[in-house]
């Protein structure tokens, strides 16, 4: 069976890392703690349209879709980003919450995979 | 905080964030990382001060610049380098008008910024330690009682005035004779006074061509004089919110003596050369192995300027007047001697003692110090025996002698002896101080027992 295509990498994490297996076990576990409940409160927050809220939590997820490289993602917590901060087309909001959602939940999943977590 | 190390601070919610800089700050073993989640969380362990501090603009329980403000209030001398999700200039200006000392953008490069500016922080935080530290040193060094050291009554009294001296800005006038510390002594109470965070300048009067002594203390602007190529700030302005100690004023010129005391009365100077006059808030203390009273009554002083410099008197006693000084000092250069030259600890024997004991030390402290000094480096075991201390004073040494044979007769009249040459043939004093009478000393002069000058024989005393 052919391996799915994954949604992360690691060049990042690995460069920062120089070498240290540990530490990039430590931040993947960080990351499949934190991150999914970040996603969650934003999913929720959008649902009560709390914008500054969701503005928050897109901020805070944005770094480590960066540092992951989360390809698929990376257009999308921006547009969430500015959008949920200026208060505009905030009517677009929820289908890119919801994929952002998705993704993270495929990507935790791929990461449980391949590191026996 | 460590005087080596470097503590970091990292503030930030973001928990996969926060692992990869403290993982790359922790790269550098310099660096002592602890990571927090939330203000809260920081602000408790704020009291802690650490060099740097890093923080998320954006956190649930505040704002990056309330928690800038709390952290200059808290822990002023932490560096702040604020972490933010955007680029943002207003904020970025309004947090650097704040006292941020960086702006990191959260990107890709973040890291790598972020190292600079802590490599760059790092030094000037390093350089600042330094400095502490060393100001600490000074201050432990100038300690009283690590300073200057003695349990004598007399130099309990010394010890007080000191003190009294220290929680003052009156005028300070040491005197004592050649070696007994009044240099050490003036240091000692700039670094235990308020002003201890501003100069101690040190002038030896004695030392400085009287032509020059006035450039020195006052400055001179430049073409003032031949040889004047620039402006330089004279002693009084550099010591300015601090001491200024001069050593030997006895030796000062008459002439100078009244523009000093003009400069002390009107606490301003004015640069040879120039007629602008600077206001000056300088602590003096002085110092003078003469009587200034003497030279006073023999017009060599003014005694305006004897009277505007008298201020708390301090007396140095001679070493031969707290000799239950002379061991404990002694040890201590000893100690001072072998730890610097990295030796193996010494110690004085039963006899090297008593031969310190018995000696007049006309050099004072200095001069035991030298003896001392010597006599470790000549002891060849860890015991330093009387052989070792090699004394060479010109002053007849009474007590060096071997006393075992003397008769008490010929042992009474060498003791006198010694107090007679050791104290300038002053008869009163001498017998003041070993307790006889006046009559008896000029009697026995008379009958040739004892010499008024040393290798003289006597001719007519009353």
């Amino acid at each position: 069976m052919t391996k799915e295509k994954r949604l992360y990498n690691l060049d990042r994490l690995n460069e920062i890392a120089d070498g240290d297996n540990d530490f990039i076990i430590e931040v993947i576990g960080v990351f499949l703690v934190n991150v999914p409940a970040n996603t969650k409160e934003m999913v929720d927050a959008c649902q009560l349209k709390a914008w500054h809220g969701v503005y928050f939590m897109a901020h805070k997820i944005k770094a480590s879709i960066d540092l992951f490289a989360i390809k698929a993602l990376q257009e999308d917590i921006r547009f969430i980003t500015h959008n949920a901060k200026a208060l505009t087309n905030t009517d677009l909001l929820e289908d890119k919450v919801n994929f952002v959602y998705k993704t993270i939940q495929q990507t935790v999943k791929q990461m449980q995979e391949d590191f026996n977590l | 905080m460590n005087k080596e190390l470097i503590s970091i601070f990292i503030v930030d919610d973001d928990l996969v964030y926060s692992a990869v800089l403290a993982h790359f700050l922790s790269l550098n073993p310099d660096f002592q990382v602890k990571k927090f989640t939330s203000a809260k969380e920081f602000v408790k362990a704020v009291h802690e001060k650490p060099d740097i501090v890093t923080l998320d603009y954006s956190l649930p329980d505040t704002t990056g610049d309330h928690l800038l403000n709390q952290v200059k209030i808290l822990s002023p001398e932490t560096k702040v380098i604020i972490i933010s999700g955007q680029e943002d200039i207003k904020i970025a200006i309004d947090l650097f008008k704040k006292g941020a000392d960086d702006y990191i953008v959260k990107d890709d490069d973040a890291q790598e910024r972020l190292w600079l500016a802590v490599r760059s922080l790092q030094e000037n935080i390093m350089l600042k330690k330094e400095i502490a530290c060393l100001k600490q040193e000074v201050v432990q060094k100038y300690n009283f009682q690590k300073a200057i050291i003695g349990n004598s009554a007399v130099m309990k009294l010394v010890f007080s005035l000191m003190e009294k001296a220290s929680t003052s800005n009156i005028t300070v006038s040491v005197t004592g004779e050649t070696g007994t510390g009044k240099d050490l002594v003036a240091k000692a109470i700039h670094f235990n006074s308020e002003r201890k965070k501003f100069q101690f300048v040190p002038v030896n009067v004695a030392a400085i061509p009287r032509d020059l002594l006035e450039s020195e203390l006052f400055g001179h602007e430049k073409g003032a004089f031949t040889g004047a190529t620039g402006r330089r700030i004279g002693k009084f302005e550099e010591a300015n919110k601090g001491t200024l100690f001069l050593d030997e004023i006895g030796e000062m010129d008459i002439n100078m003596q009244a523009k000093l005391l003009r400069v002390l009365q009107e606490q301003e100077v004015s640069r040879v050369g120039s007629n602008e006059l600077i206001k000056i808030n300088t602590r003096i203390i002085v110092a003078t192995h003469r009587n200034l009273q003497e030279q006073v009554k023999k017009g060599k002083f003014r005694e305006d300027l004897y009277y505007r410099l008298l201020g708390l008197q301090l007396p140095l006693p001679p070493l031969r007047e707290r000799s239950n000084d002379i061991i404990l000092i002694a040890k201590h250069f000893t100690d001072q001697f072998c730890h610097e030259n990295n030796m193996g600890r010494k110690y004085l024997n039963a006899d090297a003692k008593k031969k310190l004991m018995l000696y007049a030390f006309p050099g004072n402290i200095r001069e035991l110090k030298s003896i001392i000094d010597l006599a470790c480096l000549m002891s060849d075991t860890e015991e330093i025996k009387i052989e070792d201390l090699q004394i060479h004073s010109k002053h007849n040494n009474f007590f060096n002698n071997n006393t075992e044979n003397l008769s008490l007769k010929q042992y009474t009249n060498q003791l006198i002896q010694h107090y007679l040459d050791v104290n300038d043939y002053d008869v009163l004093k001498v017998a003041d101080m070993l307790d006889i009478g006046k009559s008896t000393i000029y009697r026995m002069i008379n009958n040739n027992e004892l010499k008024l000058y040393r290798g003289v024989e006597n001719s007519v005393h009353d």
